[in-house]
């Protein structure tokens, strides 16, 4: 695994070093700016696997740095930890919304580091195969010409859209909202009845920008507020949201479908959308954090959004939550 | 004991090979550059105790105070690091206090209370692996 890390403190690139070497990464190049990190990511003949980036570094931060790697196509889904003694909330919701990975606060455990580069090391090799949980768009044209697509019930990644990120991404956010103690956060789930008729009858391409579209028709609905929208599988979405208690799951229904009804790309004959939101009530992080894993916490936004769904005696749907975590799995109307 | 020769190394017993966790190769590595970190730590002291006596007499510029921020952030990301926790967590209230008004030296005079407790860690440190 080749690894760049950048930070300005000669003193960090060694602790780091010294770490990734003794965690078994010895193919680790160190640069001491951003730019003199763009010029080796330029120059590299063979390309990085996985960045650590310090924030904040003079001349460019290390989230512009962030936000000029995921721009290249070669790197748009490789992982890249933030490697940071700044632990405020802006700082956190900039580097995820710049397309961090990770986040690690400094004074870091070297041996710790190593388990979240593991993470992200599996997480090269997961998209290293055609056939990986996410799905992503540097693989989308080659996708496209083979008539790929991932089942229905799959994470997909979008890329390309401010405050949409990866599932993996939102998860490590919430640890490190959680690490900081930073519980103004909620956590919700919106299912969308009716991708699944078009997830059938479109190509897989078409798909994919259906679903960029329903993930903007909710950047919509959330406005200027701070968030973050992954797309979970089987047509739900997960959305953290600061200060959710101003949000409404009916307000955020209307909203998202009057985004989406603008954009034209859903409506019957008839006028009518194709495409219905159902939101499920928000749970506070807090609370969530007390009982368990970040995975858990987004099962049980996920357990609203069916409790929801099952209250309005809802169509078919099927769960986006772990195998066995679900009240049920499938049901059907 | 092992046996080199030119193309490759053999180990005679497998007691010979040299066990080092990767903690232990960590805490080598932390040791060797101790000493490097303690002089950049004198310097640090040097030039935040000057920053320091010129923002309290008004005369310090926003290049004081951003050099303040500057020495805080980076202590605070590193003295954990060499078992500093103290004076990690001071420089972290450093940091997180003058961090977001760096570029404005009056009104940082308010703080300069917790660049005084840092400089006192600081110095405590310092003097006692000089002593």
């Amino acid at each position: 695994m080749k690894i760049l890390a950048v930070d300005d403190d000669e003193m960090v690139l060694e602790i780091l070093f010294s770490g990734l070497r003794a965690s078994g990464y010895t193919d680790v190049d160190l640069a001491p700016s951003a730019k003199a990190a763009m010029k080796k990511i330029e120059e590299a003949t063979t390309p990085y696997d996985c960045f650590m980036f310090d924030i904040q570094m003079p001349e460019m931060d290390g989230i512009d740095l962030c936000s000029w790697v995921r721009k290249r196509r070669e790197y748009e889904s490789a992982p890249i930890l933030m490697v940071t003694a700044m632990t405020e909330r802006s700082y956190i919701q900039r580097a995820f919304n710049a397309g961090a990975t990770d986040y690690v606060t400094k004074p870091f455990d070297p041996l710790e580091l190593s388990t979240r580069i593991k993470m992200a090391d599996r997480l090269v090799r997961d998209s290293a195969r055609a056939k990986s949980a996410a799905f992503e768009i540097q693989d989308l044209r080659d996708k496209m010409e083979n008539d790929f697509r991932v089942p229905f019930t799959d994470p997909v990644t979008i890329f390309g859209v401010p405050s949409v990120i990866g599932r993996l991404n939102m998860e490590n956010y919430l640890r490190q909202l959680s690490r900081s103690g930073l519980f103004s956060t909620s956590v919700f789930a919106v299912h969308v009845t009716g991708l699944e008729g078009y997830y059938r009858t479109l190509s897989a391409s078409d798909y994919y920008f259906l679903l960029v579209d329903v993930a903007e028709s909710l950047c919509a609905a959330l406005g200027d507020r701070e968030y973050f929208v992954s797309y979970a599988g089987s047509g739900s979405f997960l959305i953290t949201v600061q200060h959710a208690n101003a949000i409404t799951p009916s307000m955020v229904e209307r909203q998202a479908s009057e985004a989406l009804n603008k954009m034209g790309a859903t409506q019957g004959f008839d006028g009518r959308a194709l495409l219905q939101y159902r939101c499920g009530e928000p749970v506070r992080i807090g609370v969530l954090f007390s009982g368990g894993s970040v995975e858990k916490a987004l099962d049980m936004a996920l357990e609203k959004l069916e409790r929801t769904l099952l209250a309005r005696n809802e169509g078919a749907y099927v769960s986006a939550r772990t195998p066995g975590l679900g009240l049920a799995s499938l049901f059907v109307k | 004991m092992h046996n080199s020769n030119s193309t490759q190394t053999t180990w005679e017993s497998p007691r010979d090979i040299p066990l080092v966790s990767p903690q232990d190769a960590v805490e080598a590595a932390i040791e060797e550059l101790r000493p490097r970190y303690q002089i950049a730590l004198g310097e640090y002291h040097k030039r935040l105790e000057g920053a320091f006596y010129a923002l309290l007499r008004g005369a310090g510029s926003a290049e004081d105070l951003r050099d303040v921020v500057y020495i805080a952030h980076r202590i605070a990301g590193t003295a954990g690091n060499f078992g500093l926790d103290d004076l990690g967590q001071r420089a972290r209230e450093v940091d997180e206090a003058l961090g977001p008004i760096a570029d404005a030296p009056k009104q940082a005079l308010r703080h300069l209370g917790l660049v005084a407790r840092l400089i006192a860690a600081l110095s405590s440190t310092v003097n006692k692996k000089a002593s």
